[in-house]
C-alpha cells in the first residue's frame, strides 16, 4: 500500500459505519481498538506503539472499501491481521530500531531504577486521596498495605467484610486505582505547568 | 473464564514476555477482541508493577521485566506511582495501628476486670515477646525498596554515577541487585561487601543470584545517610578467589 496515504474524512467516517450503524458507539469501538492495538505492540517491546497502532488503522482505513464489502466477523480479528503485517515490517527494520529502541530501555530502565524517588507522586497522591470518599479510600490503602501471605489474608478479610468475591474487590481498587492515577497525573501536570 | 488463576497466569507470562509465538498471538487476538480479557490485562500490569516495586519478583521475571515490560515511559510513570501508593499504603497501616491505642485505655479504667486478665496478658506477653525480638532479629524483611546499580569500572567522574536513595525507605529493607560485567567470566560463588564513607567494611548476605545479576539486602534500620561502596568477589572453578574490578556506588540521602 501506499504508506504515504493519509488519513481523510471520508474514509474515517466509513471506517466508522464498518465498526458499528451508530456513531456513538463506533466511535466507542474505536477507541477500543486503538487502546487494545497499543497495548499489543508495547507488549511486543515496541517504543512507537501509538505510531505503529495508527499505521494499523490508516491501513485498514485505506482498503474500507473492499473490507466493508468482503470482510464477515469481527472488525478486531481484521485489525489484528493487519497489525501483524505492520509488526512483521517494524521487526525487519530491527537493525536500526532495536539498537535504538534497546539504547533507549536501557537509559530509561537505569534511570528509573537508580533514582527511587517518587516523592512528587507520593505528594500528589496525597491530594487525590483527599478526594476519595472516605469508603473507597479506606478500600485502596488497606488492598495495597500488606506483602506475600499476609496480603492475601487481608484482601480475603476485605472481601468478606465487603461481602464481595476477591476477584470483584481486585477489579474495585483497580477502578479506584486508575482514577487515583489520573488525578496524579493531572496533579504532577500542573505542578510542571508552575 | 476472566480471573481465573490459569488466565492471569497467562497475561502475566504475556506480559513478561514469556510466551512462544503461537500462544502470544492467541492471547493477543483475545485482547483485542475480548473486553474482559483486556482488563484482566490492565489488572495485570499494575500487579507486576507492583510486584518489581515491592521486590517480589524473581530474578528471571525481574530481568524480563526490565528488558521487556518497562520499554514505554506510561509504565514508567505507573511504576513510581505504585511507589507512591505503596508508601501511603504503609503509612495508613501504621496510622491505624496507632488510632487503635486510645480505645485499649478506655476499656482499661472503665473495667478493673480488665487490667488483672491484662496482667496476666502481659507477663506472658512479655516472654513470647522476648522470644520474639530474639527471633525477630534475624527475621527476613517483608517489604523492599528496589534498586539496580551498574559496576563502576573507572574512576568516580568517568564511570556510572553513584545511585541515590533517599531516607526514609518506606520499605523494611533495601535490596539491591548488582548487575554482573558482561565480560566477567563466571564465577562458581560470589561475596559482597560493603564499604561506609568512613571506611567501616561488613560483609553482606546474597539473597538471589543468576547469571545477569546478584542480589543483596539492607536492612531499611541499617541504612544510614553517607557514601557506600558495594565490591564484589567471584570465586570460579578453580576455587580463587578475586576482586571483580570495579565498585557499586550507593548514595543515602
Amino acid at each position: 500500500m501506499n504508506k504515504e496515504w493519509a488519513l481523510t474524512q471520508d474514509a474515517f467516517d466509513r471506517l466508522l459505519d464498518w465498526l458499528d450503524a451508530d456513531r456513538n458507539r463506533a466511535g466507542i469501538r474505536y477507541e477500543e481498538i486503538r487502546r487494545r492495538l497499543i497495548k499489543v505492540f508495547t507488549g511486543r517491546g515496541c517504543m512507537a506503539a501509538e505510531d505503529l497502532a495508527d499505521e494499523t488503522i490508516n491501513r485498514v482505513a485505506a482498503r474500507i472499501g473492499d473490507v466493508a464489502r468482503d470482510y464477515e466477523g469481527d472488525p478486531a480479528s481484521y485489525f489484528y491481521g493487519v497489525c501483524q503485517n505492520v509488526h512483521f515490517e517494524y521487526s525487519r527494520k530491527k537493525d536500526v530500531l532495536e539498537t535504538r529502541d534497546f539504547a533507549a530501555i536501557n537509559s530509561v530502565t537505569l534511570r528509573t531504577n537508580l533514582s527511587d524517588d517518587c516523592e512528587p507522586e507520593y505528594q500528589c497522591l496525597e491530594a487525590c486521596l483527599g478526594h476519595l470518599s472516605n469508603k473507597n479510600r479506606d478500600l485502596v490503602l488497606r488492598y495495597y498495605q500488606e506483602e506475600k501471605q499476609a496480603k492475601i489474608d487481608q484482601r480475603k478479610l476485605q472481601a468478606t467484610e465487603l461481602g464481595i468475591a476477591v476477584n470483584a474487590l481486585r477489579i474495585r481498587a483497580y477502578r479506584i486505582r486508575i482514577q487515583l492515577e489520573r488525578c496524579v497525573l493531572d496533579c504532577l501536570e500542573k505542578d510542571g505547568a508552575k | 473464564m476472566i480471573g481465573t488463576p490459569e488466565i492471569q497466569d497467562q497475561i502475566r507470562r504475556y506480559l513478561l514476555g514469556e510466551l512462544d509465538d503461537r500462544t502470544r498471538a492467541e492471547v493477543e487476538q483475545k485482547l483485542l477482541s475480548d473486553g474482559e480479557a483486556f482488563r484482566e490485562l490492565l489488572v495485570a500490569e499494575d500487579e507486576i508493577i507492583d510486584d518489581y516495586a515491592s521486590g517480589r519478583l524473581d530474578p528471571e521475571e525481574r530481568a524480563d521485566f526490565e528488558a521487556h515490560f518497562l520499554a514505554t515511559p506510561e509504565r514508567q510513570q505507573k511504576l513510581r506511582f505504585a511507589r507512591a501508593l505503596h508508601r501511603h499504603a504503609m503509612t495508613f497501616a501504621n496510622e491505624r495501628e496507632t488510632v487503635k491505642q486510645p480505645v485499649i485505655r478506655s476499656l482499661w479504667f472503665s473495667r478493673p476486670w480488665l487490667s488483672w486478665a491484662a496482667t496476666t496478658v502481659a507477663v506472658l506477653a512479655l516472654i513470647v515477646g522476648t522470644v520474639w525480638f530474639l527471633r525477630s532479629r534475624t527475621a527476613p524483611p517483608k517489604t523492599f525498596a528496589t534498586l539496580t546499580l551498574i559496576i563502576n569500572q573507572s574512576t568516580r567522574a568517568e564511570g556510572a554515577p553513584a545511585a541515590v536513595v533517599r531516607l526514609p525507605l518506606g520499605a523494611d529493607a533495601l535490596k539491591i541487585f548488582l548487575r554482573l560485567p558482561g565480560s566477567l567470566p563466571p564465577a562458581s560463588r560470589y561475596r559482597v561487601v560493603l564499604e561506609t564513607d568512613n571506611g567501616e567494611t561488613r560483609p553482606l548476605e546474597i539473597a538471589d543470584q543468576d547469571g545477569k545479576s546478584i542480589a543483596v539486602v539492607i536492612p531499611a534500620t541499617q541504612l544510614k545517610r553517607g557514601q557506600y561502596v558495594l565490591k564484589l568477589f567471584g570465586t570460579g572453578v578453580e576455587g580463587v578467589e578475586q576482586r571483580i574490578p570495579g565498585s557499586y556506588l550507593l548514595t543515602v540521602e
